[in-house]
């Protein structure tokens, strides 16, 4: 050893570096055959070695002694676990079918139609007033929106159509 | 090994498949959570969460070849996040109540051996456990640890090997201890191995 570092015991024995790696690459079955008979010579002489190699095979044989089952019941538990988000999610998976944003058909009352029309004037009136003062200019109302026309005695139905979206209004 | 068509079958909403994987793979997983949580209940429990999102989230499976892969790494997160919880390392006598049931009563020897290796596991930090777990009892290659670990193979050989001697260094003088009361007694040790 050039680094001046001594052992006692066993001098210039083993004048090869501890081959740590190749104890474990033989332990995992990838070291090369023709590496194998250093890899004995080493271990002949490095106890470090000998007790890695001597633990992890005493640790794979005891391992190997012990049986390890998944209880029944544990079996039972799990599939009914699994059988009630199935059911869970098959119920998920028909309220989505059925209440689609897009294919929606909802009954409304014209009441709540008229007030939503109204709201959306009135803040549209808001705003284009606030856009004019803005802009320095005046508009005058040019327009007038008739937005309903007289109901009907017994049942009128009003349609709505946004993409996809049907509301179906009774008086 | 499972069948591939098994596993596309599962992703395409067959529940019997989704059985079949759970019959082929459930002691793998139990053993793999029983030794990284020592304790039953916990690993029962892992287990049990394991296969419940492996069977909610079928359609992330991007690659049925790298399944087996997919299935340990939930079991891992499932087995950190109760040692998390416990924000504590297993201790050790809890760890000798880790004998297996169903051997027969008369085989103390035997039992005694597990609750050994059981004690010099459950000391390691769970880094360490993961990898010897892994590979010395689940028998994974280096990059089926590195995928479920998310780390390069390199990382892994290195993490693997250290482990091993940390592991033998603790054992040594229990290890020379067993192997004396062996040499004193081979006739019951010669009937404890039928
Ligand atoms: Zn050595």
């Amino acid at each position: 050893m050039s680094d001046g570092h001594q052992h006692n015991e066993a001098p210039s024995i083993d004048d090869s570096p501890c081959s740590e790696s190749d104890v474990d690459l033989y332990l995992d079955g990838e070291l090369p055959a023709s590496r194998e008979a250093d890899l004995f010579r080493h271990l002949s002489t490095c106890s470090s070695c000998r007790d890695c190699l001597n633990s992890v095979l005493s640790l794979r044989r005891i391992h190997g002694e012990e049986y390890i089952s998944v209880p029944p019941w544990a079996d039972d538990a799990l599939l009914a676990r699994v059988d009630k988000r199935r059911r869970a999610g098959r119920r998920t998976a028909q309220l989505h079918t059925n209440q689609s944003i897009w294919s929606a058909r909802t009954t409304v009352t014209i009441r709540s139609v008229l007030v939503v029309a109204g709201a959306v004037l009135v803040s549209a009136a808001y705003l284009t007033k606030q856009f004019a003062s803005a802009s320095g200019h005046v508009f005058v109302e040019q327009e007038h929106v008739r937005f309903i026309d007289p109901i009907p005695p017994l049942r009128s139905e009003v349609y709505v159509f946004y993409p996809g979206l049907t509301i179906e209004a009774d008086r | 090994m499972m069948h591939r068509d098994t596993i596309e079958a599962f992703k395409s909403g067959d529940d019997l498949a989704f059985v079949s994987i759970y019959n082929h793979y459930k002691t793998g997983i139990y053993s793999f959570c029983l030794k990284m949580l020592m304790s039953r209940d916990l690993a029962l429990d892992a287990v049990q969460d394991t296969f419940v999102r492996v069977y909610e989230n079928r359609d992330r499976l991007m690659n049925t070849g790298a399944f087996k892969s997919w299935l340990y790494t939930i079991a891992r997160n499932q087995c950190l996040n109760r040692i998390r919880k416990l924000k504590r390392e297993v201790p050790l006598d809890e760890a000798c109540e880790l004998r297996s049931d169903q051997s027969p009563i008369g085989e103390l020897e035997k039992s005694e051996r597990i609750e050994f290796v059981n004690r010099y596991l459950a000391a390691l930090s769970p880094s360490y456990r993961e990898v010897i777990v892994l590979r010395e009892f689940q028998n994974l290659s280096y990059e089926e640890i590195g995928a479920i670990t998310r780390s390069t193979i390199s990382a892994v050989k290195s993490r693997l090997f250290k482990a091993r001697r940390k592991l033998a260094n603790e054992m040594k003088p229990a290890m020379a201890m067993m192997a004396a009361r062996a040499a004193e007694k081979p006739a019951e040790n010669e009937s404890d191995t039928k």
